[in-house]
């Protein structure tokens, strides 16, 4: 009797774990969510609607250290709180890989954030899925609000005459240079790939990396998609896109030649293959390499780098056997912030608190916090001063943005399918590596547009 | 009958566990082989295409490269875990002063989470600001210098030497339980026959510790079909994919290119894969100690 008696009473006390587990994952789920750095939440019941007169809505950030990796959208929605008492923005960040994982997942259980970054791919996806809200009847009924922006920002996630996001920010791509080392070879900043070429070898001669590059991470490959321009990629990616014309063309060829060749001449570190782009963002504040492979948004970091002084931007290099114009730059729109369709849907207040919000962040006070205070390039009109003397690598860059090299509408990479991207970074860096010729990186893409079945996906 | 003994008392205690397992372990399998007919961006709904996504895995070039990376990875560490991990149980079994702290030393890097044991090794084995390499160059070795990491051939050796390092205290470990649950008298009894050290350790250790291999061996073998941080960490894969391992490619596959469908066909063909080396190991032992029985 008594044996049965503590059977029953373990056998009761098993289940009740199982059932404390349960609540327990739940209340440190609750309690991850209310911290930054971590979960996607869901845009209904945990962020809740309101509390009294307050309205909540959740902000998915692609950074997993929101306040230093994107201090200018940080400051504005702390601003934007400030003054507006009655809204509260949960924002939760995750590195660029994990945030666009949650991101998929929330979107096969519905349960979105309310205002998030995406992918392209990924947003096109979404809308199509009819899980993005269309901001186009709250976005273009204001004129000043659209006027704002500058030329082309909007057509990020324009389609069929809807709205279905806004760039986080602009694709500002380009190579930054240490002028100090420059100075200390006796060499001029680059203009033709000759000139670099020829710095590459100064810089290699003197024990100096030429261009911090890490290719472990292969999307850092952002001013060579700007090369990749400079030899008519979007002369051809149409054609490609709806199986006409084909990656292994000459013009391609010819920039992928270009690649070998300066991996060849040892542009790039000799531990390229086993760094990232973090790693390589310290050889170049270390004062190590020349030059560094980035864009825009690291300007902030380095105006408060010892460096301020020397570094300097530019959009890369031109090329003799280009195709086209050569005088282009990166002034396009990036990936998007979008809002969930559901809350759109079924919570109208807290959707015009969101639209409230984004009026708010690319209009001129938060043009003002992003430009002046932290030093990013807006995607609006900015009329401001620069303090050149306090953040000098700023107000270089804003010369760079305001002067006349042309800029196509949209980064190559955004051009391609969401899950394609990846394939055609890795045929630039395989080329870097050596794991390609530049015809079998062409070929791969080839086999890879076949095999993945892109073609007017 | 006792009511413990009883069948529905049985099932009722195994039922958490059996459910805990099928949810956790098992519909996941079926899920991922579902998902592997599909094509599936992770997005919206999943399209099924039969098996497109097999088709084009056989003529995958990386998924090949995978592959035969990860069976470079588990023959190099079967071959030197299994007998480093018995001789150095066999060295820790008698006690000695300082032989906690040694066992302790051994097994230390087992509990060190493996994507901190890929982060600590990336500072030892990347070409240029590596250790080892670093060594080499200050005793003018310079031109003794290699590419463990990052190259196109010695990663995955590198990959199965950090697996060793880091699993080494475990396996050591079993065996030391293994070989303490041979009774000592079999020796005794050895020794008085004038048998030595060594056709001991051939005669009755080895034999008797039969059952400890084959549980070493099938956890070595599951366990490099698993390998995914270390790989992550040192190379991310890379460069293009020449030191991925099945795991590390279909996780690229699946959540770098958002290619779900081919990617749950990748994990479908390694758990077959583990699944035909583990029942063809464990046969071939079955028979052989059953001849040995006979």
């Amino acid at each position: 009797m008594v044996k049965r008696i503590m059977g029953l009473i373990l056998t009761g006390t098993m289940i009740m774990s199982l059932l404390a587990c349960g609540k327990a994952d739940t209340d440190t789920a609750k309690t991850t969510q209310s911290d930054s750095n971590s979960s996607i939440s869901s845009s209904s019941e945990d962020a809740s609607n309101s509390e009294g007169d307050v309205i909540t809505f959740t902000f998915a950030e692609h950074v997993a250290d929101i306040e230093n990796q994107a201090p200018q959208v940080y400051a504005v929605v702390q601003e934007f709180m400030k003054q507006n008492p009655d809204i509260k923005i949960e924002m939760t960040g995750a590195a660029q890989d994990e945030h666009t994982q949650k991101i998929k997942l929330a979107s096969q259980s519905d349960s979105l954030p309310d205002l998030f970054y995406s992918l392209k791919g990924d947003a096109d996806a979404l809308a199509e899925a009819g899980m993005l809200a269309d901001l186009s009847e709250d976005i273009l009924n204001d004129q000043e609000f659209v006027d704002g922006f500058l030329p082309g920002m909007l057509s990020v996630m324009e389609k069929d005459g809807a709205i279905y996001g806004l760039p986080a920010e602009i694709f500002c791509n380009g190579i930054w240079y240490n002028k100090a080392l420059f100075d200390q070879c006796g060499l001029e900043i680059p203009v033709t790939y000759e000139d670099l070429m020829n710095c590459v070898k100064v810089f290699n001669e003197n024990g100096i990396v030429p261009m911090a590059r890490g290719t472990k991470d292969v999307w850092s490959s952002w001013s060579l998609m700007t090369m990749h321009c400079r030899y008519g990629f979007f002369d051809h990616i149409d054609g490609i896109l709806s199986g006409t014309d084909k990656w292994l063309n000459d013009d391609y060829l010819r920039f992928y030649e270009k690649l070998q060749d300066m991996a060849e001449q040892g542009t790039f570190p000799d531990n390229a293959s086993s760094i990232g782009y973090w790693e390589a963002t310290e050889m170049f504040l270390g004062g190590q390499a020349a030059m560094f492979d980035s864009g825009a948004w690291d300007t902030k970091k380095f105006d408060e780098s010892d460096l301020k002084d020397s570094i300097g931007f530019w959009w890369g290099p031109t090329f003799e056997d280009g195709v086209g114009n050569q005088e282009i730059s990166m002034k396009a729109p990036s990936h998007p912030y979008c809002v969930s369709a559901k809350t759109k849907k079924e919570d109208p207040e807290k959707y015009q608190a969101i639209i409230k919000f984004l009026k708010f962040y690319y209009g001129p006070e938060g043009t003002e916090i992003i430009a002046a205070e932290n030093q990013s390039v807006p995607v609006t009109r900015y009329e401001g001063e620069i303090d050149a003397d306090k953040y000098p690598v700023f107000a270089r860059v804003i010369e760079r943005m305001n002067d006349d090299w042309e800029s196509p509408d949209t980064c190559p990479n955004m051009k391609l399918p969401g899950q394609f991207e990846t394939t055609y970074f890795e045929s630039m860096v395989g080329v870097i590596n050596g794991i390609y010729t530049p015809e079998e990186a062409l070929q791969f893409l080839d086999d890879q547009t076949e095999a993945q079945g892109i073609i007017n996906k | 009958m006792h009511w413990l003994s009883k069948k529905s008392t049985k099932i009722i205690m195994i039922m958490p566990a059996v459910i805990l397992f099928t949810v956790f372990f098992l519909a996941p399998i079926f899920i991922s082989v579902y998902y592997s007919f599909t094509d599936f961006s992770g997005i919206g709904a999943a399209k099924f295409i039969g098996f497109k996504n097999y088709q084009v895995l056989l003529k995958d070039k990386f998924f090949f490269i995978a592959l035969k990376n990860t069976f470079i990875i588990l023959i190099g560490i079967t071959i030197t875990i299994l007998p480093l991990s018995f001789i150095v149980a066999l060295l820790l079994e008698k006690p000695f002063r300082g032989s906690g702290v040694v066992q302790s030393m051994i097994f230390a890097p087992n509990v060190i989470a493996p994507i901190l044991v890929g982060l600590i090794w990336l500072f030892i084995l990347d070409p240029k600001m590596g250790m080892i390499n670093a060594i080499l160059r200050s005793i003018g070795l310079s031109d003794y210098q290699q590419q463990w990491i990052g190259g196109k051939t010695l990663t995955p050796y590198s990959v199965a030497f950090v697996y060793l390092w880091q699993v080494l205290g475990f396996y050591t470990t079993i065996n030391m339980a293994g070989l303490r649950s041979i009774p000592a008298d079999i020796y005794e009894a050895a020794e008085i026959d004038g048998a030595n050290y060594f056709q001991r350790i051939r005669k009755i250790t080895i034999p008797m510790m039969k059952n400890t291999i084959v549980i070493n061996t099938i956890l070595i073998i599951t366990g490099g079909f698993k390998i995914f941080e270390t790989v992550k960490q040192l190379t991310n894969g890379g460069p293009n994919h020449m030191s991925d391992v099945l795991v590390t490619y279909m996780y690229d596959t699946t959540f770098t290119s958002s290619r779900y469908g081919y990617g749950m066909a990748v994990a479908t063909v390694s758990f077959v894969l583990c699944l035909i080396f583990s029942i063809i190991y464990l046969v071939n032992v079955g028979k052989s100690l059953e001849q040995k029985e006979g």
